[in-house]
């Protein structure tokens, strides 16, 4: 079985000379088809870094990404942006849903760059909400759904589009416990029904117990895996 | 791009008091554009009219060297037949024959230069300001071929009231010097006191007969446009229904009256420059916002790119941005100061409160102080037009901020 994520002597470097910052100093991580894994440390060891050069979302320094085998450093900015449209999916700390979007064209809005058709769309996305309990929701706006309602729609919009990956970066950092806990579940839910791959930055220990696998990361490096 | 420009719409709402405020100036800002333009406009067609009418039409048609040495040996001399051609051409709405020549005229109170300007006195009631403004006595009618009308100035001068008689003295077309004897029949008043002090209107029979000029002939035809907006493709029709004819040239009021032609390119520049600082305060507001806007979502752009979304798309959305609020800023515009200058186009804005004497006088044709605003519809699309291609120019500048984010930065 390939790798979906494959990083090899990976390193980041912010700024140059005496104020340059090491953000990565070498990783090589591989994450399989089907892992649910958490990647933990604190502030400043290199998750939401190595999160943003797997994502495709930042250039290393060095070293290599490979995402289904396809080296990221050598693909234009275009096919980087496809690659994330179609393989990849976020889900980000504050949500970041689209604010004049309601929760179903949140949702699709992948789909919609992807040019699938709107009836396909619709489906898709009304099958997703009622799986996940948002049905009944979709032509909210964000504005008028709570924190964990938000994470669900911004969940969704990451696994709509079927990707081989999905990146959540503290995704229960800014929800209860209690939600926090629900969302892990939805998570987890899509991991095993759907098969999608998870790769969670986190400080949530729940996130921590609950992952198939554990990364810690500490002055950017992997510490243990 | 139906989804992009309808998330435009909900996207300039986001912040409605912002996006009303800048509605509001492009609002407030059009309908000044519009009322100024259209004044303005509207005071130089009345310019323009005036002096074509009362002189030689939009169009004149003399001798090619007429214009250097004004002089009726230089007639036309089948002026008759070829105005009776032109007048046929749906552009004209009268085809004016004049024979203009210079004398002296003389009463017992002394002489004086005058213009004399031998015309057809039916066309000239249907066309010229001049018959209108007669204050004592009457305009000429077809059948005086002994009386005139004159200017109060030059009445004034020579102490004469209809009724009274007075010598013109000149030299014809063979350069011979004839003296004929006239009867004032009406006074006019243009208010312009070169107009009042030298012209002279007679029948053009009876110019014809003073200058010695043949039937038929005429030293100008004048060509009174319905539409003045279609000179430029006028010109050309005129010239060839000439035939060919290398004797006779074509001139557009610019060359007949320069001292207008003058006028109205300072007025344009004039009122242009006030008009571009006006858009320029339209634009910078416009711009204000459209950057603000671009400013406040840098994360959710970022967003948007980190998903998949093309710069391109970006772009498109704060194009659309720009193309409604501009849209909607010069509908209500549009409309509001559309129909302050189509209310007064028709009915007249009365400024004689601020003209002394009702009249004022422009490059030396009277023009009244009731002015007609020029409303068309290819001048008002020619405003709104501008407008909303300013907008959009300036909307490049938040998309080109658009499409250097850094989406990693912002994400963190």
């Amino acid at each position: 079985m390939s790798a979906i994520v494959e990083t090899r002597n990976l390193t980041k470097t912010f700024g140059k000379g005496d104020i340059a910052v090491h953000a990565l100093r070498g990783v090589n991580l591989t994450i399989n088809p089907g892992e649910f894994t958490a990647m933990a440390g604190p502030s400043g060891s290199g998750k939401s870094t190595l999160l943003n050069m797997i994502g495709c979302l930042d250039r290393p320094t060095s070293g290599e990404v490979f995402i289904e085998g396809i080296a990221t450093q050598k693909l234009r900015p275009m096919a980087l942006s496809d690659l994330r449209r179609d393989r990849i999916g976020f889900v980000f700390q504050s949500f970041n849903l689209i604010p004049v979007m309601t929760a179903l064209e949140n949702a699709e809005y992948i789909l919609m760059l992807q040019g699938k058709p709107v009836k396909e769309r619709r489906e898709r996305v009304r099958d997703l909400f009622e799986q996940i309990g948002l049905g009944g929701m979709e032509s909210r706006f964000p504005n008028q759904l709570s924190g964990g309602q938000q994470q669900r729609v911004s969940i969704a919009r990451a696994v709509v589009a079927e990707p081989a990956l999905v990146l959540a970066d503290e995704p229960t950092a800014n929800v209860d416990s209690e939600t926090g806990m629900a969302l892990i579940d939805l998570m987890l839910q899509l991991n095993e029904q759907r098969n999608v791959t998870f790769l969670i930055s986190t400080h949530d220990s729940t996130v921590m117990d609950r992952a198939h696998r554990l990364i810690r990361m500490r002055d950017g490096q992997i510490d243990g895996a | 791009m139906g989804q992009q420009l309808r998330l435009a719409w909900r996207s300039i709402w986001r912040q409605g008091r912002r996006t009303a405020i800048t509605v509001f100036v492009i609002t407030f800002g059009l309908i000044l554009i519009i009322i100024l333009t259209t004044l303005e406009e509207g005071v130089i067609r009345s310019v323009i009219d005036s002096g074509a009418r009362l002189q030689a039409g939009h169009v004149t048609i003399e001798h090619e060297d007429y214009r250097l040495a004004p002089s009726v040996s230089l007639s036309v001399p089948d002026a008759e037949n070829l105005a009776a051609e032109l007048s046929g051409l749906p552009q004209v709405q009268t085809a004016k024959l004049i024979v203009s020549g210079e004398g002296v005229a003389r009463s017992g109170a002394g002489a004086f230069g005058v213009l004399i300007a031998g015309v057809v006195p039916e066309l000239e009631r249907e066309t010229s300001p001049l018959a209108e403004n007669i204050v004592e006595g009457e305009y000429l009618a077809p059948d005086d071929p002994k009386r005139i009308v004159i200017g109060t100035v030059l009445a004034e001068r020579l102490r004469l009231k209809p009724g009274k008689k007075l010598v013109i003295a000149t030299n014809d077309a063979d350069g011979e010097l004839v003296e004929r004897l006239y009867r004032v029949k009406g006074i006019f008043r243009t208010g312009t006191d070169e107009v009042d002090g030298a012209l002279i209107h007679m029948q053009l029979d009876a110019a014809r007969d003073l200058f010695n000029l043949p039937d038929g002939s005429a030293t100008q035809i004048g060509l009174v446009m319905k539409n003045l907006d279609r000179l430029a493709s006028f010109l050309p029709l005129v010239e060839k229904s000439l035939g060919g004819n290398s004797d006779l040239a074509v001139h557009p009021w610019q060359t007949i009256m320069p001292g207008v032609a003058g006028y109205v390119v300072v007025e344009r520049t004039s009122y242009l420059i006030m008009e571009g600082f006006l858009i320029a305060m339209v634009s910078f507001t416009i711009l204000n916002t459209l950057l603000m806007s671009v400013t406040e979502r840098k994360k959710e752009f970022a967003t948007i790119l980190a998903l998949g979304g093309r710069g391109s798309n970006l772009r498109l959305q704060v194009f659309f941005e720009a193309g409604l609020i501009a849209i909607l800023g010069i509908l209500i515009g549009g409309v509001l100061g559309g129909a302050v200058a189509y209310y007064y186009s028709v009915n007249g804005l009365d400024l004689a409160t601020f003209v002394p004497g009702g009249e004022v006088e422009i490059s030396g044709i009277s023009v009244d102080s009731t002015i007609y605003p020029m409303f068309t519809a290819r001048l008002m699309s020619l405003i709104c037009g501008s407008i909303l291609v300013v907008t959009l120019v300036l909307s490049l500048i938040p998309i080109s901020r658009v499409t250097r984010l850094s989406i990693a930065n912002l994400l963190r």
